[in-house]
C-alpha cells in the first residue's frame, strides 16, 4: 500500500498543541488529517496494532507504570493492561532473551531500550538469537519481535550514551534496521515492522520525538527498502537517515541561498536500503553526499559510495562524500559535540567539496 | 682534381665505424675496386674496396680510429703535384662537424612533430566503425575529467582537450563540459552534432538549370574517405545466395498475428550470428600482418540516418533470443536517429548486415566495413514462381550477397557460410530455439 508523504514541516518547533496530549490521542484536524509529534506517531501505531493482534505485548524498563522514560508508551498499560504491558527489571539481556522465546512460541513483543546505547548487554541475544533463529531452525521458528528506543546523541550525554547504531546492526544478516525521520514515516514503518515475521531494530531519536507532522488518520503502512525524496533538487544528491535527515533539509536551505539545489534522498530502512532511488537521483545530480551519525569506518554511508560508484561510476562529476560522526568518543563539551556530529555547517562543507563551488 | 674518401656506410643500419687498418698510404696508386681498408661496422668486419681512382695525397685517419659515416679519411689526387692544402683544411672542418654527434651522441632527433590525429565530431566518427581517436589523449599531459563529464562530452562532441577544467586540481566537471558544448569552443573539427545548415537551391544562371553545392558534412566526408579506402584496398568479391522465403514469411505472419513484433532482419541477425559461430573465418578483422578471429558474433547493424549512415552493434547476437535482437535492434536504431549513440555502441563490431530488404529490391552489393572481412547485402521477399517437384508453383525468395575479403576469406568459406546461413533461413523454426 502506498501512502503519498504528506508536507514535512522540518524546522516545527515543539507544538504545546501535542504535548499536552501525549499517548494515542491526537488532534484531528479535518480533512483526514490529525496532528502528531513523533512520538505520539510510534505510540498510535503499537496502540493501533494491540487493538487488531491480541499477541502484541510491549516490554521494556519503565515502559508500563512510568508510561516510559520518553512517554512513548503513554496510556498503554491504561489501555491493554499488565498482562500486555509490562515493566522489566533493569537488565536488557534477560528481557531481550525473554522476549525472542516469547517471539519464537507465539507472540509479538515489543521492547523498548530506553536507549540503543544499553542494547549492548543484550548484543549476544540479538546478533546470535534474534537473527540467526530462524535460519537456524530451518524456518521452523520465526522471531517477529520489534526492538525500538532511541538511537544517536542526545543533548550532551557524553560518550557511552551517544552511539548511532544503523551501521552496527545493518552489519548482520537475519536483522530489518528502520531509521525514521518523521512522525509519518515513523507510523507507517512501525505498522509494516508489527505487520511481518522478522526482527526488527527500530531506531528513534530522543531529538526528534517532539517534531510534529499532520498525517492521515486512516490506516496505512510503508514498506520496509522504499525510501523518500525529503526534498527535491538537481545539483547534489544527500542521503541522510533518522535525525541526520533535518540537517541535511537545514544545510540544502543555506546551501539554495548561493544557489545550490540538493535532492535529499530519505532511505527510511537502512536494511533493506532502497539503493535504486538513491542511484537515480545520482544519475540527475551526479554528486553523493552522505550523512548518518555513525562513525565513518564500515558506516552506510561507506556502503551507499560503493554501491553507488558500482552502479553509477559513469554518472559522477566528483567522488562521493561522507559526513559522519566523527571518530573520538562523544566530548561532553557542547561545543566539541557540535563539531563531533554531523551537523549543517560539516554538510554544508562537503557539498561544496562535492560540487566545487 | 683531387677526390675524397668518404667513410662508407657498409649496413643500411651503420652510422659509425672504426677503420680497422689501412691496405694503401701515401703515394700508392690506387684503382677502382682495389681493397684500400678494413672497417668495422656494427655488424662485421669488412673491407672497404674503391670507388674511385687516384694517387693517394694523404690519409686523414689512423688504424682504430672510430669515425662517422662520410667522414672524409683520405684524398686521392689524379695529377701529380696538386696542391692539396685547402681540400685539406676543408676535409677536417667537415670531419668536425660530422664528430660532434659521435664525440657526444646528440640526443636522439627530436622527433618530427607527431600530428595530431584528424580529429573527427563522435557522430562522424559513428558513420562506420572507426575508432575515435581517444578523446584524452593529449600530449604530454593527460586530461581529468569526470565520469559523467567524460559521459557528456561524447554525446555532445566535445573535446576534452580543449576544455578547462573548474573542479580540483583542474579537473573537468560536467558543466565544464556544457559550458563548452554551449559556446561551441572545444568541438571536435566540426558540430557534427548538429545538423548541417539546409542549402537553399540558388539558380546560378537565371536562365539555367537550378542546382545547389552542397558542403561536405563531416558524416559525408568520412564515408566518402572511408569508403574508397575499402573499395581501393580490399580484394572484394561477392557470393550471392537464394534462399526459399516461404517459411520465412509465414513465421512472421504467425508472430505477427500474436503481436510479436519480429522482422525478418532480426531474423537474419539471429541466422548469421548462428552462421558465423560456424565459420569463424568470416568472424574476423583484417589487421595488415594477422587474421584477428572473433568468439562472440557482434553483429553491425547499418542504419540509414538523415545524413549517412550508421552501424549499430547487436553484441554477442549469438547469445540472444530473436526478441531480444529485434528489442535491441529497434533501441539502437531509435538512439541512431536521435544521434545519441554511445561510442561503445557503434565502434567494434565483427560482421555486418545492411538490409534494403524494406525497399522490396531485388539484388544488391555492399561494402566491406573494414577492417571487417564480410559484409551480408539482404534484399527484399520477393513473390517468384519456383519449380516444385517439376511443376512451376507460386513461391517466395530472397536473395542475399556476400561481400567478403578475399584476403582473410576465400570463395568456399564464403559459399560454405551462405549455405549454413540458408539451411537456417528455410527452417527457421531453428531460429527460435
Amino acid at each position: 500500500m502506498t501512502v503519498a508523504t504528506p508536507p514535512f514541516r522540518a524546522s516545527r518547533p515543539i507544538n504545546q498543541k501535542t504535548e499536552p496530549f501525549l499517548g494515542r490521542k491526537a488532534t484531528v484536524l479535518g480533512n483526514g488529517l490529525q496532528l502528531l509529534n513523533l512520538r505520539m506517531a510510534i505510540c498510535q501505531a503499537i496502540a493501533e496494532e494491540m487493538e487488531r493482534d491480541p499477541t502484541i505485548v510491549v516490554m521494556g524498563e519503565e515502559v508500563a507504570q512510568y508510561n516510559g522514560a520518553y512517554k512513548v508508551t503513554k496510556g498503554l498499560l491504561d489501555e491493554f493492561g499488565p498482562d500486555r504491558v509490562l515493566d522489566t527489571p533493569i537488565t536488557e539481556s534477560g528481557f531481550t532473551g525473554l522476549a525472542v522465546g516469547a517471539a519464537m512460541t507465539g507472540l509479538r513483543p515489543v521492547i523498548e531500550y530506553m536507549s540503543w546505547n544499553f542494547s549492548f548487554p543484550a548484543f549476544d541475544q540479538i546478533i546470535s538469537n534474534a537473527s540467526k533463529m530462524s535460519y537456524m531452525t530451518g524456518g521452523l521458528f520465526n522471531v517477529p519481535l520489534v526492538m525500538r528506543g532511541p538511537n544517536g546523541a542526545g543533548p550532551r550525554v557524553s560518550s557511552q550514551h551517544s552511539h548511532a547504531v544503523e551501521a552496527l546492526f545493518a552489519h548482520f544478516p537475519g536483522l530489518i534496521v528502520v531509521s525514521p525521520s518523521t512522525p509519518f514515516d515513523a507510523k507507517g514503518l512501525m505498522k509494516t515492522a508489527l505487520r511481518q515475521q522478522n526482527p526488527v531494530c527500530f531506531l528513534e531519536n530522543e531529538m526528534l520525538y517532539g517534531y510534529e507532522q499532520d498525517i492521515p488518520v486512516a490506516d496505512y503502512a510503508i514498506p520496509f527498502g522504499v525510501g523518500d525524496i525529503k526534498r527535491p533538487g538537481r545539483d547534489c544528491t544527500i542521503v541522510a537517515v533518522n535525525r541526520s535527515v533535518h540537517w541535511a533539509l537545514e544545510a540544502a536551505e543555506e546551501l539554495a541561498k548561493s544557489g545550490i539545489d540538493c535532492e535529499v534522498v530519505d532511505p527510511r530502512t537502512v536494511k533493506p536500503l532502497d539503493i535504486g532511488l538513491i542511484a537515480e537521483s545520482v544519475r540527475k545530480t551526479n554528486r553523493l553526499v552522505t550523512v548518518e551519525e555513525c562513525y565513518q569506518t564500515g558506516g552506510i554511508g561507506a556502503e551507499i559510495a560503493t554501491q553507488i560508484v558500482q552502479m553509477c561510476f559513469d554518472d559522477l562529476d566528483a567522488p562521493p562524500e561522507r559526513v559522519t560522526t566523527s571518530e573520538n568518543p562523544m566530548p561532553y563539551a557542547a561545543n566539541l559535540e557540535h563539531e563531533t556530529l554531523p551537523k549543517p555547517h560539516r554538510i554544508i562543507a562537503a557539498v561544496r567539496r562535492a560540487c566545487s563551488r | 682534381m683531387i677526390t675524397e674518401l668518404l667513410l662508407p656506410a657498409k649496413s643500411p643500419t651503420m652510422t659509425e665505424g672504426t677503420l680497422v687498418a689501412w691496405k694503401i698510404k701515401p703515394g700508392d696508386q690506387v684503382a677502382i675496386g682495389q681493397v684500400i681498408a678494413e672497417i668495422q661496422t656494427d655488424k662485421a668486419v669488412l673491407e672497404w674496396e674503391s670507388s674511385d681512382a687516384g694517387r693517394v695525397a694523404v690519409l686523414l685517419a689512423e688504424a682504430g680510429q672510430q669515425l662517422p659515416v662520410n667522414a672524409v679519411v683520405g684524398l686521392l689526387t689524379t695529377k701529380p703535384g696538386e696542391d692539396t692544402t685547402a681540400a685539406v683544411a676543408e676535409a677536417k672542418a667537415k670531419n668536425a662537424a660530422l664528430a660532434a654527434p659521435v664525440a657526444a651522441p646528440a640526443p636522439a632527433a627530436a622527433p618530427a612533430a607527431v600530428p595530431a590525429p584528424a580529429l573527427l565530431s563522435a557522430p562522424t566518427a559513428a558513420a562506420l566503425s572507426a575508432p575515435l581517436p581517444a578523446p584524452t589523449a593529449k600530449p604530454g599531459k593527460s586530461v581529468r575529467a569526470s565520469p559523467v563529464a567524460a559521459k557528456v562530452a561524447a554525446a555532445l562532441a566535445v573535446d576534452l582537450r580543449k576544455v578547462t577544467g573548474s573542479g580540483p586540481d583542474g579537473r573537468i566537471l560536467r558543466r565544464d563540459v556544457e559550458a563548452a558544448a554551449k559556446d561551441g569552443s572545444a568541438s571536435f573539427a566540426s558540430a557534427g552534432a548538429t545538423a548541417p545548415p539546409k542549402p537553399k537551391l540558388k539558380l546560378s544562371r537565371a536562365d539555367g538549370p537550378a542546382q545547389a553545392d552542397l558542403p561536405l558534412s563531416p558524416m559525408r566526408s568520412v564515408i566518402g574517405k572511408r569508403l574508397l579506402e575499402s573499395t581501393s584496398t580490399i580484394p572484394h568479391f561477392t557470393v550471392s545466395e537464394t534462399i526459399a522465403a516461404e517459411r520465412l514469411a509465414d513465421l512472421r505472419e504467425q508472430l505477427a498475428a500474436a503481436d510479436v513484433k519480429i522482422t525478418v532482419n532480426d531474423l537474419l541477425v539471429r541466422a548469421s550470428a548462428l552462421a558465423l559461430r560456424q565459420h569463424p573465418k568470416l568472424n574476423a578483422a583484417w589487421l595488415g600482418n594477422a587474421i584477428r578471429q572473433f568468439d562472440s558474433a557482434d553483429i553491425s547493424v547499418a542504419v540509414a540516418i538523415p545524413d549517412g549512415l550508421i552501424t549499430p552493434i547487436v553484441a554477442r547476437a549469438h547469445t540472444k533470443t530473436v526478441r531480444q535482437i529485434g528489442d535491441e535492434v529497434r533501441a539502437l536504431a531509435k538512439k541512431a536517429q536521435e544521434g545519441r549513440l554511445a561510442p561503445a555502441e557503434f565502434q567494434g563490431g565483427s560482421f555486418t548486415i545492411s538490409n534494403l530488404g524494406m525497399f522490396g529490391i531485388a539484388a544488391f552489393t555492399a561494402i566491406i566495413n573494414p577492417p571487417q572481412v564480410a559484409i551480408l547485402a539482404v534484399a527484399g521477399i520477393k513473390d517468384v514462381p519456383v519449380v516444385r517437384a517439376g511443376a512451376v508453383v507460386p513461391g517466395k525468395q530472397l536473395t542475399v550477397t556476400l561481400s567478403a575479403d578475399h584476403r582473410a576469406v576465400d570463395g568456399a568459406d564464403a559459399a560454405a557460410f551462405l549455405k549454413t546461413l540458408r539451411e537456417l533461413l528455410e527452417a527457421p523454426a531453428l531460429l527460435l530455439i
